[in-house]
C-alpha cells in the first residue's frame, strides 16, 4: 500500500517534511526517499529548485538554492490525478 | 525488442572451451549503479577482459572470465540499473539478457547502507527464470552508519544465498565465488520468496495472465509479461499488442488495463512491502543522537510560530554581523586601499592625458574598485549562508514560511516558486512551472522578481549603514519584512481570485542538522569570493568604464556628459522621490546587475578619493530620499538573468516587456510614497 498511502498523504496538500511522512507512514525514512525516487519515474511527482544553471553566471553574490543539499517535490499533474481516484 | 547475443570473442572463448571438454558457466553481475560491480568485475576478471557495446546499444558490455574449481565461468557484467522496467536502455538490456540468455546464476550486488533502494531491484530479478546470489557489499559502511544488518537473517527472508563482501578491501570475494559455484551446481537450498502482488489486483492480474498465456513468445515467461502489462511498460505492450496477441484479444486486455491506470503503484507497493518486510527481518537501525538532535531543534525550528521568529531573529543577526563587521572593514578599504590606489595612480598619471587619468582614477578605480570593497561584506554574507547550509537549517526557512501560509489556510501554489527566488530570483521564475493554470503561472513569473535576492540585499547592506548608523540593522531587516508582507498578500490575493483555492503540496528533505564543517564553509566562501573578483575584474569593470565613458563624452565635463543628459531628462521623476540625476542614473545601471549601482556611485561620487564614497553620499541625500533609493532597489527591475528566464517561461516579448514595465512602475510608485510619506513625518 506505501505507495499509494505517500501519494493520498501528500495529496492532502501544503509542505511535508520526509519525516512527518515516514513517521505518518511508519516507515523508514530511506525507504521513504525510495518511494518518492519511483514516484518522481512513475511521473506522479516532479522535483522542483534545481537552481538556476548556466543563467547566473553573470552574478557574482546569487545562492542559487534555497533548500541546500535537501530535495523538493511537487505532485504533477498526473499525481493530482491518482491521489483523486485513489481518495475517491 | 533487442537480443542480447554473446559477442564474437565470447563465442569463440566458449567454443574454445566446449572443444577442451572444460565445464563452464555464465553468470551475470547485476545492481544499482554505485554498489561497486566494477570492483567486483575487475577483482575476479582481472586481465581477462573484453569490452565492447551490447549489440544495437551504445551501452559499454563488459564480459570476462575467471576459473574456479576447474570451472570456466564467464561474467557478464550488466549495465548499472534502479528497477527492470523499461525506464531506459540499460533496463531493457538487463532483463532482456537474463530473460533470453537465461545465464547459470545472477549476481545481484547491493549496498548494504542502502538496502531499502536496493532490494527493490532484487524484488524485479527473483521473479525471472535463473538462480539469485545476492552480494551484501559495504558492509562495513552500513555498520559505520549504526546499522546491523545480519546476512544469515536476510538470506533465510530472501530465500536466496546472502555473502556479506567489503568488495573494496577484497572481503567477501571469495566466499561470492564458492557460492555462485554451489548454487550453480546444485549444492545449496535455493527457495526464493518472491513478492505477490497485492490481493486487491490478485484477480485482475489473473485475468491478464489467462488472456495473454498462450501467446507469449519464448523465453518470456507468461506471468512475467501479465505483470509487465499491468505495469504498463511500454515495450511489453508493445510487444504484445503488435506481434503477440489477436485484435479482439488485445482489445480485452487494453480495456482491463485502462480500467486499471493505476495498478503499476499496487504493482510497486507489493515490491516495497516485500522489501519493508525483509528489512524488518534482517536490519535494525539503532537511533541515532543527530536524528534526536534534529527533532529536537525542529520543535523549535519547524514550529509554525517559534520558526517564524527563529527565521526572522536570524536575518537580523545575519545583518547585524555583516554591519557590525563587515561595514568597518568595507570602509577601511575603500579609505585606505582604494583611496590609496587613486592616489598613487594620479601621482603616477600626472603627466599622462587628463582622460587618460579620469579613466583610471575615476572609472576602473572609481568603479570596480568601488565594488571591490564589497568583499568584506560578502565574505560575511556567504560565510553566514554556508553555515546555515551546512548546518542544514536552510530548507528550514521556507519550509517555515511555507507551513505558515499553509496554516493561515493558504495553499496557494505560487508560495514556494516565490521563496526559492531568495537566493536568486531565476530559480522562483523557472519554478513556476509547477503551476499547471498558466494564468497562475504567469503571475506568479511576474511576482518572482519582487523576491529580495542575495545581490539586491548586497546592495542595501552597503547603502544602509551610510544614512542609518546604529538603526541599519532593523531598517534593512524591515525592508525584507515588508518585501515579505507584500510577497504574501499578493500571494494570498493569487490563491483567492486565480486558483480559486486549488491546493498544492510540497515534499521537501530537511537535512539532518550536524556541527558546520569549518572546511566545507572555508572552501564555498574562498569559491564564491574569487568568483565575486573575478566578475569585479571583469565585467563590472567594463561596465565600470562604460558608464566613465558616457560620464565624459563628449566634452570632458560630468554635468554636460552623455550620462548627465539622460540623468537630468529622469531628474523630475527623481525630484519626487529626492533623488538627484546621479541617483537615477546609479538605479537604471542596475538593470545589468545589481551591484553595478555602487559602480556608478563611485565614478558619478568620485568616491575613491578623500573621504570615500559613504560621506559624498551622505551629503547628497537626507535619510528620507535614501529610504526611498532603498525601497526602488528592492522592487525595481531585476537583473538582465532573471529577465531572460522570464521571457523563457513565457516563451512571450510582449509579457516580458509587461514584466519589466510593471516592476518600473511599482518599484517608482513604493519610492515616491516612501519619499513622500517619511519627509511628511
Amino acid at each position: 500500500m506505501m505507495l499509494e498511502q505517500l501519494l493520498r498523504s501528500i495529496a492532502q496538500g501544503g509542505i511535508h517534511s520526509y519525516q512527518d511522512l515516514a513517521q505518518q507512514l511508519s516507515i523508514s525514512q530511506p525507504m521513504l526517499e525510495a518511494g518518492l525516487e519511483d514516484l518522481a519515474r512513475l511521473g506522479y511527482l516532479r522535483s522542483i529548485d534545481d537552481g538556476c544553471g548556466e543563467q547566473c553566471s553573470a552574478c557574482p553574490v546569487g545562492h542559487c538554492s534555497v533548500t541546500g543539499p535537501g530535495r523538493l517535490w511537487s505532485l504533477t499533474e498526473k499525481g493530482a490525478q491518482a491521489a483523486t481516484r485513489l481518495s475517491s | 525488442m533487442a537480443t542480447n547475443s554473446p559477442s564474437l570473442p565470447e563465442l569463440r572463448n566458449r567454443a574454445a572451451e566446449v572443444l577442451n571438454g572444460k565445464v563452464t558457466l555464465t553468470v551475470a553481475l547485476a545492481g544499482q549503479p554505485n554498489v561497486g560491480k566494477s570492483t567486483v568485475f575487475n577483482l575476479l576478471t582481472g586481465l581477462s577482459q573484453h569490452v565492447g557495446n551490447w549489440p544495437g546499444k551504445t551501452v559499454e558490455q563488459k564480459t570476462g572470465t575467471y576459473r574456479h574449481n576447474g570451472t570456466t565461468i564467464h561474467l557478464v557484467d550488466l549495465p548499472g540499473t534502479y528497477s527492470l522496467t523499461a525506464n531506459s536502455a540499460e533496463e531493457v538490456i538487463a532483463r532482456d539478457y537474463i530473460i533470453q540468455q537465461r545465464p547459470d546464476v545472477v549476481v545481484v550486488l547491493v549496498n548494504a547502507a542502502s538496502l531499502e533502494r536496493n532490494l527493490y531491484l532484487v524484488a524485479e530479478i527473483l521473479p525471472l527464470p535463473t538462480k539469485v546470489v545476492v552480494g551484501l557489499n559495504m558492509v562495513d559502511v552500513a555498520a559505520h552508519e549504526g546499522m546491523n544488518v545480519e546476512p544469515q537473517v536476510l538470506e533465510a527472508a530472501l530465500g536466496v544465498p546472502v555473502v556479506p563482501m567489503v568488495a573494496s578491501k577484497n572481503r567477501g570475494v571469495h566466499q561470492l565465488v564458492q557460492t555462485v559455484d554451489r548454487l550453480a551446481q546444485g549444492d545449496l537450498p535455493y527457495q526464493p520468496s518472491i513478492p505477490e502482488i497485492r490481493d486487491d489486483h490478485r484477480q485482475v492480474l489473473d485475468e491478464i495472465h489467462r488472456l495473454v498465456a498462450d501467446c507469449v513468445p519464448e523465453p518470456y515467461p507468461s506471468d512475467w509479461i501479465a505483470l509487465k502489462l499491468l505495469e504498463g511498460d511500454k515495450e511489453i505492450t508493445e510487444l504484445m499488442r503488435e506481434q503477440c496477441l489477436p485484435a479482439d484479444r488485445w482489445d480485452q486486455v487494453h480495456e482491463i488495463l485502462m480500467a486499471h491506470e493505476d495498478a503499476v503503484l499496487a504493482v510497486a507497493s507489493g515490491r516495497y512491502d516485500w522489501v519493508g518486510r525483509m528489512i524488518r527481518a534482517a536490519v535494525t537501525r539503532p537511533r541515532a543522537g543527530q536524528i534526536t538532535l534534529t527533532e529536537r531543534l525542529d520543535r523549535w525550528a519547524t514550529h509554525p510560530l517559534w520558526g517564524l521568529l527563529i527565521l526572522a531573529a536570524i536575518l537580523g543577526i545575519v545583518f547585524w554581523l555583516t554591519f557590525a563587521i563587515g561595514t568597518p572593514l568595507q570602509e577601511m578599504l575603500d579609505v585606505y586601499v582604494v583611496g590609496t590606489l587613486a592616489s598613487v595612480a594620479s601621482n603616477g598619471l600626472v603627466a599622462a592625458p587628463a582622460w587618460l587619468q579620469s579613466l583610471v582614477v575615476d572609472g576602473a578605480i572609481g568603479g570596480a574598485g568601488t565594488v571591490i570593497t564589497f568583499l568584506p561584506i560578502l565574505v560575511i554574507f556567504f560565510a553566514v549562508l554556508a553555515l546555515l547550509e551546512d548546518m542544514g537549517y536552510m530548507a528550514r526557512a521556507a519550509y517555515v514560511m511555507d507551513r505558515f501560509m499553509h496554516l493561515m489556510g493558504l495553499h496557494g501554489k505560487s508560495f514556494m516558486p516565490l521563496f526559492l527566488g531568495f537566493g536568486c530570483n531565476v530559480p522562483a521564475v523557472m519554478g513556476s512551472r509547477i503551476i499547471d493554470s498558466r494564468r497562475a503561472r504567469l503571475l506568479t513569473i511576474l511576482l518572482a522578481p519582487l523576491v529580495p535576492c542575495a545581490a539586491r540585499m548586497t546592495v542595501i547592506v552597503f547603502i544602509t549603514p551610510i544614512f542609518f548608523g546604529r538603526a541599519a540593522t532593523f531598517v534593512a531587516w524591515g525592508l525584507i519584512a515588508a518585501t515579505l508582507a507584500v510577497l504574501a498578500t499578493v500571494g494570498v490575493l493569487i490563491n483567492k481570485w486565480v486558483l480559486k483555492g486549488e491546493r498544492a503540496a510540497f515534499i521537501m528533505e530537511l537535512p539532518l542538522y550536524h556541527r558546520p564543517n569549518l572546511r566545507t564553509i572555508g572552501i564555498q566562501v574562498w569559491q564564491n569570493s574569487t568568483e565575486f573578483l573575478k566578475k569585479a575584474g571583469s565585467l563590472i569593470l567594463v561596465m565600470s568604464i562604460v558608464i566613465w565613458a558616457l560620464s565624459a563624452l563628449p566634452t570632458g565635463d560630468i554635468q554636460t556628459s552623455y550620462l548627465a543628459s539622460l540623468g537630468k531628462s529622469l531628474a523630475p521623476l527623481g525630484a519626487l522621490m529626492g533623488l538627484n540625476w546621479e541617483m537615477m542614473v546609479a538605479l537604471l545601471s542596475s538593470i545589468v546587475a545589481k551591484e553595478n549601482s555602487i559602480a556608478t556611485l563611485g565614478i558619478l561620487f568620485g568616491g575613491a578619493e578623500g573621504g570615500g564614497l559613504e560621506a559624498s553620499l551622505a551629503g547628497v541625500l537626507t535619510p528620507a530620499a535614501a529610504l526611498a533609493f532603498l525601497v526602488v532597489q528592492m522592487l525595481f527591475i531585476p537583473c538582465v538573468a532573471t529577465v531572460a528566464a522570464v521571457r523563457q517561461e513565457t516563451k512571450s516579448w510582449g509579457w516580458t516587456a509587461f514584466s519589466v514595465g510593471l516592476l518600473l512602475v511599482l518599484s517608482l510608485a513604493g519610492g515616491i510614497v516612501t519619499y513622500q510619506l517619511v519627509s511628511a513625518l
